[in-house]
């Protein structure tokens, strides 16, 4: 079946919800991650989590971690309607700081977010794509240490943060 | 707000200037470089702000160190209001040091950010303020080992893909 405009569009509007769902991960921004969501969305990681469950899960593991990147790349969507499926390709890296367990390292997740994504939303107003259901899986994982190397930025700081205070908050139009 | 056809294709226009850019750094092509930004913009790297000209002349001299540069982007967000809009591209730049008396030959990775600000004018959408962060980096060395590909790159105009553009 030939793509419509309307596919098309619906498409990327479910892309942009992964990639706040990144977004909202590195940067700790939990009204962000929640806006991902519908309010009943069930999040199946080792078990089935509902939003709440699953921000509080997502709390307690990224404060384990100096930075995390959530890195997407292949983004498939199939619409029907106002359902959709997707998976998204997404490479997870967290730092460790040194600790008993070993030096600072970055362990690093290959996984797949697999979507069912519902349009909902009021009469006549176009209605908004969220995830209705997820379900998380990692297809490998790798543990690389992190060596004393190049300097981290020639002639600069990194600049970011892990909230608001990150610059691309300010610079944001709203 | 559901997007809008219109929305759609400012974000394409948006997402291939960053595009260019990455391209721009990795065969070393000042003028594609130069057309990524509009004339007035302002690019912030840690505590410097800089014009067009000296992102310019900063990039290639930093670019110039490297024997190859590769910038890979992943995440791409944008947000159009208008003719403005707000842009952050996840980008991974590899950087590979040549072995040197004191150091082997190795992978300088940096993951980062660039955060935009996008403007419509004439319309064409081109980067009005920029600010580029780096969440973190690596430095992985190379290992002897597996094969070598063919090849044929280049960094500068001399790449096939100049030759082969319609």
């Amino acid at each position: 079946m030939p793509k419509t405009i309307e596919d098309m569009l619906a498409e990327a509007e479910i892309r942009d919800v992964h990639l706040r769902y990144c977004r909202a991960n590195d940067r700790r921004d939990e009204e962000l991650m929640r806006s991902c969501f519908h309010p009943d969305a069930v999040i199946e990681l080792h078990e089935e989590l509902d939003v709440e469950a699953f921000l509080a899960l997502g709390r307690a593991i990224l404060g384990q971690y100096t930075v995390t990147w959530h890195n997407t790349g292949n983004q498939l969507v199939e619409v029907r309607g106002d359902a959709a499926w997707a998976e998204h390709y997404t490479i997870s890296s967290h730092r460790i700081a040194a600790d008993d367990k070993g030096p600072e390292r970055d362990w690093i997740a290959y996984g797949r977010y697999i979507d069912r994504m519902e349009r909902r939303g009021r009469q006549g107003q176009g209605g908004e794509w969220r995830i209705a259901r997820r379900k998380m899986v990692v297809d490998y994982t790798r543990l690389d240490p992190v060596i004393a190397g190049d300097p981290a930025i020639p002639g600069g700081s990194g600049g970011g943060a892990r909230d608001r205070s990150d610059p691309s908050y300010a610079m944001r139009l709203d | 707000m559901p997007k809008t056809l219109d929305e759609l294709a400012a974000e394409s226009e948006i997402k291939d200037v960053h595009l260019r850019f990455c391209r721009a750094n990795d065969r070393r092509d000042e003028e594609l470089f130069r057309g990524c930004f509009h004339a007035d913009a302002v690019v912030e790297m840690g505590d410097a702000s800089l014009t067009v000209d000296e992102i310019v002349a900063v990039s290639k001299q930093m670019l110039d160190r490297y024997a190859v540069t590769w910038h890979a982007v992943s995440n791409q967000l944008v947000e159009v209001k208008g003719d403005t809009a707000w842009a952050e591209h996840y980008t991974i730049s590899s950087h590979r040091f040549a072995a040197s008396e004191t150091a082997p030959l190795r992978d300088w990775v940096a993951h980062g950010r660039y955060i935009d600000r996008m403007e419509r004018r004439d319309g064409e959408w081109r980067i009005a303020r920029r600010r580029f962060l780096v969440d973190y980096t690596r430095t992985d060395l190379v290992a002897a080992g597996d094969p070598e590909m063919p090849g044929g790159a280049a960094r500068d105009r001399s790449d096939l893909s100049y030759a082969m553009r319609v």
